[in-house]
């Protein structure tokens, strides 16, 4: 790790002038991807603005048009909380698998949300593409783990697989990101939160310039409602996902008549099937098949050369899914 | 009186001839039915407590004043020339206070003199380059980014199929295959005629099996810290051997033994990795004798990951063959065993084909292949848990095809005697152990187990049985010694040259110690892991710790109880041979009355000493086996590849239990080990840069406690007195062997699919699940 | 601007709480928290052995709150209490419940992972008295333990729970 500077922001607003103030700056907040990225060398800040002291960007609060989660909540206080366990399933599901207890006490969903990829060409000393390189060392090295969606060289040059779980949650439950700039605040829903990294951006994630994120909007969701994200991890525990699948459903009785599904680890950027929504639209819950809608779902995969067991282990996972919701 | 003798010691499938001196008449053994008061009894760890409260001073946690920090700088290249190596604008840098590398250190010899401590041609990504010592580590690290090195890169392979090749690029001078007896390539093994034996058999069963490199990943990484006073050196290091860093470390400094002191009091995990002694120990010497300062040089875990050993991965081609009765009557087996650049013997992965089963007509050739890659090192029954695998899944593939119960064509094929020589086995109790294995799983000894798909599935979920079995040396043998010494408060110190490398040597030399001598086992206190508080005793290795110990602290025991009897005869005025010592108190046989407390007598005595010395005695001339049986449950998800380990069923013969709650430790401790073999673990090479790209504990997988399977386990617990007079075989790497192969030959039970592969991630099962749907679609077109 | 801050290169002064003692020591900026316990404080029970967040045996109490002290800067530290493995034992070294069904369900073996383990075990007990063996498993899950003692380690979570019921 390389020394920095350090500074503590009270606010996202003081954050913020900082980011814009200085050269290559971070904002740290739980630390759990920051340090690592730190001690790796992959990330090494000027200057480390530390935001964790911000009070309010811990709070959870409900309102007349949905809950609003401050940046700084902690994996743990977002799976434990009542409303997320009531209306929000999935995104509890979501903060509730990842990692492990200590980091989800430590983690926050703003940095859940920016982590960077677990490919190990990314984390290892390979000058890759992401980082800056000329080649995806993933594409035709050891790419078991990666995307087997947006893999044509033409979408995006890395194949890296999206880590986050609850960002795949929070993508089927219509999450936004909102976020502060030295010239103000704004939001954008997280379909537009991430994008395929193209050569002259290489990042997942489109917020502005010296932006902070400062909460995750959720728009209200009633108790008919349902949500559930699942994940097929390589052990039983503390894993990043093969797969995760999130189904995010708004019901009139049996009938959905608004579906979403939402996929982590196959795709460089959290992956929104839209196919499959629209063959659930209309249909009534119980009656529907894993096995029709499991095709439609990976139609447009095209794995690399070792991961094609995720298409088989996708299905597999959005059919259990199914059946849970249908219980 | 002293005399010497030859006897045969074999340490993990490894047969060679010690010279050892033996000192005085061996103790009768312990038979069975002895009234024991301490030992078979289940205790505690006698140095849990420190183990509980960080009080416990780990190599790593040692600081002596004025400590260095240390780190080395590792080529990035997996073959290159080291051109020339600049340390100065290290050296520069405030804070820094030594630097090392080919260009200022001594001339050490490494790796059987083919390589240097610190050598111009590096061979692997992580072989060392230069060193540095600063004053805190942020320094060190700051240090080694200043280091200047230009390498000439060379090409270099990774993949162990392609340099086993004749005419592939030659990586080593000595060639890519590891030369066995008379120079020829690798280790060959024949008896009987496996050839005409194949043309006759009725059925023949013909697969390739493979294993992955699997990382011991000890939580303590491989490292020293070491302190000179004067000429002499204190070093103390995370290891399995005292005694060997010691030498080692003297003969790389051209020091007298006796000048340097080696100190591992508590140890973070070995599993085989720490009986070799890494350059760092000696690294750390030159960089702190430069200094003028103790140093501290830790392997990090990347380090840990890529250089410190690994259980070298196998291909293994594998013939069996039968007849429809279910007698074995043949078995082929070519194995590749991946050692590294280093490596210098392949593990035994022909143990199992040659010793398992009766079988008149066998062939194995291992071939050990070095690649640019970390070298291997042993890792828990080295070999064996490969070899296991193979041979279990394919005689469990005759059982299928014979329509044949698993544990009654085991039993069948048992055999009597080792096959290798013709000599009757010390004991062994493999019958029994499958006995109590369908006890423990609940399926019963008379049962047999459920067949193919009989279990069912819930839901996705399929659920299936597989056994498999194990055997394993474990006798140990000489040399090994200890002493006794007895307080004159009563109290007793047992000095040894061992030490506890976390699986509970000292409390269960200590429960020998206090069942002979008839002390409590509170009254003792166990120093190990210090070459200047104990005399020489051997590596934790192998399983041959409590058979080499136990024997040695029994006899240093009897030693100091016959004196203390001496003692007690004089004060008591009868002959000592009518006195009995239990529970610290001396009474005269039949004479309750007499009772006196061994205190009260020494007491007498003022300030002297009672000191036992014990040493181990030779082997016997027939071979020493443990056995054991697993049976495994699990579930496999037949949509998403996942499989669970639900129960497993362990049962061993490892002779006497000494410890009965630590020797479920070890049995627990080797499933999941075996487990993660089975299911998760395994190196990642990329093919191109030869680098391993999960050098950490997120991506390489061990299991988690969410893992844990349902697990039941029993020693068989009858004595081997012919083995040694305390009548304990190891134990140590026994349960680690059949748990992968009974996973395995499980996942078959419940799918149908025979997984050839290990680890049996979703991807190798969803891929076995595909090309099996695929075969029999085959078959029917 | 009103954010504090320490410049580059420049070593911190800290004020610590830990075990429910204030230490003051001056650090590197880019100290964790793990390396100021282990090598300024002394506090060597708590263990390195990932230095990545992957592996549980780093974990301190963080004003009760079971964190990883290596992916925490020391810097970040002043204001909150830790507690470490030295700081569970009573005055007189009487062990806590849990340390104790440690040593009888030997749930350990080399005791590497050990005060990793225990933490995590001390603090899971406190927010949840009555864990069902589910919960011990999913509570303990960020807690690698090589030796494979985690049987021990559910059974002694779980004698831990029983002893302090009958109290």
């Amino acid at each position: 790790m390389h020394t920095f500077s350090y500074a503590r922001a009270a606010s996202p607003e003081e954050a913020s002038a900082l980011l814009a103030q200085g050269e290559n700056v971070q904002i740290i907040g739980g630390g759990t991807d920051m340090l690592p990225l730190m001690k790796e060398e992959i990330y090494s800040p000027a200057t480390l603005v530390d935001l964790s002291a911000w009070q309010d960007g811990h709070r959870i609060d409900e309102s007349p048009s949905g809950l609003r989660i401050g940046a700084l909540s902690t994996l743990a206080s977002i799976a434990m909380h009542p409303k997320v366990l009531q209306n929000y399933t999935a995104l509890a599901d979501a903060c509730g698998l990842a990692a492990s207890p200590q980091l989800r006490n430590m983690g926050t969903i703003g940095g859940n949300l920016l982590q960077q990829t677990r490919c190990w060409y990314y984390r290892g000393p390979f000058d890759c593409w992401l980082k800056g390189g000329d080649v995806c060392y993933a594409r035709k090295g050891e790419n078991e783990q990666h995307a087997i969606f947006h893999t044509d060289p033409k979408a995006s040059v890395c194949v890296s697989a999206h880590p986050s779980d609850s960002a795949a949650a929070l993508l089927a439950l219509d999450g936004s990101v909102e976020y502060t700039t030295p010239e103000g605040s704004g939001s954008m829903p997280l379909s537009k939160f991430y994008r395929l990294p193209t050569s002259d951006t290489r990042t997942m994630v489109t917020l502005p310039e010296n932006a902070v994120v400062t909460a995750i909007l959720l728009p209200q969701r009633s108790s008919g409602d349902r949500s559930l994200y699942k994940k097929a991890m390589p052990r039983a525990a503390w894993a990043f996902a093969l797969a995760g699948v999130t189904i995010a459903v708004r019901m009139d009785g049996d009938v959905i008549r608004e579906a979403r599904v939402a996929l982590s680890g196959v795709a460089p950027v959290p992956f929104r099937v839209v196919a499959v929504e629209e063959r659930m639209l209309g249909q009534r819950l119980s009656e529907l098949s894993g096995d029709l809608l499991g095709e439609e779902l990976t139609k447009e995969a095209a794995p690399l050369s070792q991961n094609g067991y995720k298409v088989p282990l996708l299905r597999g996972l959005f059919g259990e899914a199914l059946t849970e919701l249908q219980r | 009186m002293a005399r010497v003798v030859k006897t045969k010691v074999e340490i993990e499938g490894r047969v060679h001839e010690e010279t050892v001196v033996i000192e005085g008449e061996e103790l009768t053994p312990w038979e069975e039915g002895h009234d024991f008061r301490v030992v078979g009894k289940s205790v505690n760890r006698i140095d849990a407590r420190e183990r509980v409260t960080g009080a416990a001073r780990y190599t790593y946690d040692m600081h002596p004043a004025g400590m260095l920090y240390a780190a080395v700088l590792r080529s990035p290249h997996p073959h290159a020339r080291i051109v020339a190596v600049d340390t100065s604008r290290a050296a520069a840098l405030p804070g820094v206070r030594a630097a090392l590398s080919s260009a200022n250190a001594p001339d050490i010899k490494w790796y059987s003199g083919h390589s240097k401590l610190f050598d111009s041609m590096v061979r692997f990504v992580g072989e060392e380059v230069a060193a540095v010592a600063a004053d805190d580590m942020e320094t060190v690290r700051d240090a080694l980014k200043l280091m200047d090195v230009k390498y000439e890169v060379l090409p270099f392979i990774t993949d162990m199929r392609e340099a086993s090749r004749p005419g592939a690029l030659q990586i080593h001078p000595r060639g890519n295959v590891l030369k066995g007896d008379g120079g020829r390539e690798g280790d060959l093994y024949s008896r009987g005629d496996p050839i005409a034996a194949f043309k006759s058999a009725d059925i023949v069963v013909e697969a390739t099996y493979s294993t992955s490199t699997q990382l011991h990943n000890s939580l303590e990484t491989h490292g020293s810290v070491v302190m000179w006073e004067g000429d002499e050196l204190t070093v103390w290091e995370s290891t399995q051997y005292i005694y060997g860093v010691r030498s080692r470390v003297a003969d790389a400094l051209g020091m007298p033994v006796s000048k340097v002191r080696v100190i591992c009091e508590y140890m973070g995990g070995g599993f085989g990795s720490k009986g070799q002694t890494l350059k760092q120990p000696i690294i750390a010497a030159l960089l702190s004798k430069e200094a003028g300062r103790p140093v501290k040089l830790m392997l990090n875990r990347t380090e840990e990951n890529t250089l410190s050993g690994n259980r070298g991965e196998t291909i293994q081609k594998l013939k069996v063959g039968a007849m429809n009765d279910g007698t074995l009557v043949a078995i082929d087996l070519e194995t590749l065993y991946g050692v590294g650049a280093y490596g210098g013997w392949a593990g035994a992965v022909g143990g199992p084909a040659k010793e398992l089963y009766k079988c008149a007509n066998v062939r194995t050739l291992t071939l050990g292949v070095r690649t640019n890659l970390g070298s291997h090192a042993a890792f828990r029954a080295p070999g064996y848990v490969e070899g296991t695998f193979a041979l279990e899944s394919a005689l469990d593939e005759i059982c299928d095809r014979l329509g044949m119960d698993p544990v009654e064509f085991r039993r069948k094929n048992y055999a009597e005697g080792d096959q290798t020589s013709d000599l009757g086995y010390t004991s062994k109790y493999l019958l029994e152990s499958y006995d109590k294995v369908l006890e423990l799983s609940g399926i019963g000894r008379e049962n047999k187990l459920p067949a193919k798909g009989e279990l069912g599935a819930n839901g996705n979920w399929k659920r299936g049985i597989g056994i498999a079995s194990q055997t394993w040396s474990g006798g140990g043998g000489p040399p090994a010694h200890a002493l006794v010494r007895v307080n004159p408060d009563g109290t007793v110190e047992i000095m040894a040259g061992t030490q506890d490398i976390g699986t509970g040597t000292k409390t269960t030399l200590s429960q020998i110690a206090a069942e002979e001598l008839g002390v409590p086992l509170e009254s003792i206190s166990f120093r190990a892991g210090d070459t200047q508080k104990g005399p020489f005793g051997p590596a934790s290795w192998g399983s041959i710790t409590t058979p080499s110990m136990g024997p040695a602290v029994r006899a240093a025991a009897a030693d100091a109880r016959n004196q203390l009897l001496e003692i007690a005869s004089f004060f008591m005025e009868v002959p000592a041979s009518t006195l009995v010592l239990q529970d610290g108190i001396v009474t005269i046989e039949g004479r309750p009355e007499s009772r006196r407390p061994l205190k009260k007598i020494l007491d007498e005595v003022g300030d002297y000493m009672v000191t036992g010395k014990g040493f181990r005695g030779p082997n016997p001339t027939q071979p020493l086996r443990t056995w054991g049986a697993q049976l495994a449950e699990v579930e496999v998800n037949m949509e998403t590849g996942q499989v669970r380990l639900v129960r497993i069923a362990a049962a061993h013969d490892v002779g006497r239990v000494i410890n009965p709650k630590g020797l479920a430790s070890q049995f627990y401790g080797g499933i999941l080990q075996g487990m993660g073999f089975g299911l998760t673990e395994e190196r990642i090479v990329d093919a191109r840069s030869g680098h391993v790209l999960n050098a950490d504990l997120e991506e390489y997988k061990v299991p988690t406690i969410v893992d844990t399977p349902e697990m039941r386990v029993a020693g068989i617990n009858r004595a081997d007195t012919l083995a040694n007079h305390v009548g304990a075989k190891g134990a140590g790497e026994p349960p680690i062997i059949p748990t992968a192969a009974a996973i395995a030959n499980a996942i078959f039970n419940a799918t149908g699919v025979r997984v050839t592969a290990l680890p049996i991630t979703p991807r190798r099962m969803l891929e076995a699940l595909k090309a099996n749907r695929e075969e029999g679609k085959n078959a029917h077109v | 601007m009103s954010a504090d801050r320490v410049d580059f290169g420049e070593k911190v002064s800290l004020a610590l709480t830990v075990n429910g003692k204030d230490y003051n020591v001056a650090v590197p900026v880019r100290r964790t928290l793990l390396d100021t316990l282990r090598e300024d404080l002394n506090l060597t029970g708590t263990k390195k052995v990932c230095d990545m967040g992957h592996c549980g045996a780093c974990t301190v109490l963080r004003d009760g709150v079971p964190v990883l002290s290596c992916l925490t800067l020391a810097v970040a530290c002043e204001g909150a209490e830790f507690t470490t493995i030295e700081g569970l034992s009573g005055p007189d070294g009487e062990l806590t419940v849990l340390q104790q069904a440690f040593i009888d369900c030997d749930g350990l073996q080399c005791g590497f992972c050990t005060p990793g383990q225990i933490m995590a075990g001390t603090a899971l007990l406190k927010e949840n008295p009555h864990p069902t063996v589910d919960e011990i498993r999913a509570g303990m899950a960020g807690n690698l333990c090589r030796c494979g003692a985690y049987q021990g380690i559910i059974d002694a979570v779980q004698q831990a729970a029983n002893s302090a019921a009958s109290k």
